[in-house]
């Protein structure tokens, strides 16, 4: 009964984060703003530097216990694991948005040499199938070029 | 970039000069990050999302990793570090350990 209430309640849920998060980005590109984000190495324009900062951005997600279960069973059969996808995907997508609203709102041209990396959270012990989490982070070099 | 130091994960800070290098200096943090505070956080498993108490709770450890890595940064005379990594490592017992890596330099 509480996986079931897990499939229910859990694809309500993240499908609510999912649309949100996509609503927030669709309000940022159609109001023009800039994609600041990038992974270059250097920074791109030639103009003086007037500041720099290392900016970082992170966020931890998890299945809910009917997707956990799901998994547990493809992982008998192999192939693609589907049901861990979906917060995965919202994870990586979330903290390069959160990154980039960071970087507009703080005034700076563009951050440079953007990192993704994700690390996982342990169980509790052996037998314990309910907890896991994924989190993400972002970080990278924010730049400020002079206005001369 | 508290007490001044500026923080780059290129290899320069960028639109500065490196004028010294004092080696790699390091902070980290071990957390116990399968512990739930709360019941709360584990019925959230259950819905799946976002795990905000573990959000915050590695957020802390990161700048808490960050500010140690300035610490040693600055007791070797530089007022910047390049470079800076991020890797998190399990440590036997579930918890798991942040680290904060970089090159200690001095910049004009």
């Amino acid at each position: 009964m509480p996986t079931f209430g897990s499939w229910v309640f859990g694809n309500w849920h993240q499908g609510r984060i999912i649309d949100r998060l996509a609503a927030e980005e669709k309000a940022l590109n159609d109001s023009g703003a800039g994609h600041p984000l990038n992974n270059l190495s250097k920074p791109s324009q030639t103009n003086d530097v007037e500041s720099s900062m290392l900016v970082m951005s992170g966020v931890t997600v998890g299945p809910s216990w009917w997707q956990m279960m799901l998994g547990g069973w493809k992982n008998f059969f192999g192939g693609e694991i589907k049901s861990f996808d979906k917060m995965l995907l919202y994870g990586r997508r979330k903290v390069l948005h959160d990154m980039r609203v960071q970087a507009l709102q703080q005034g700076f041209d563009e951050v440079i040499n953007v990192r993704v990396e994700t690390s996982m959270i342990t169980k509790k012990s052996q037998k314990d199938d309910r907890t896991a989490g994924y989190e993400f982070i972002a970080y990278g070099t924010a730049i400020k070029y002079s206005r001369s | 970039m508290s007490q001044g130091m500026h923080l780059s994960n290129t290899e320069t800070v960028p639109g500065k000069l490196i004028t010294a290098s004092y080696g790699l200096v390091q902070g980290s943090t071990v957390r116990a990050k399968n512990v739930f505070k709360d019941i709360g956080a584990g019925f959230k498993n259950m819905v799946g999302g976002e795990l905000k108490a573990y959000t915050e709770l590695l957020q802390e450890a990161r700048n808490e990793a960050l500010q140690r890595m300035m610490l040693d940064a600055q007791a070797r005379g530089a007022n910047a570090i390049v470079n800076v990594r991020f890797a998190t490592s399990a440590v036997s017992g579930g918890a798991a350990e942040l680290f904060a890596y970089g090159t200690a330099v001095t910049v004009q």
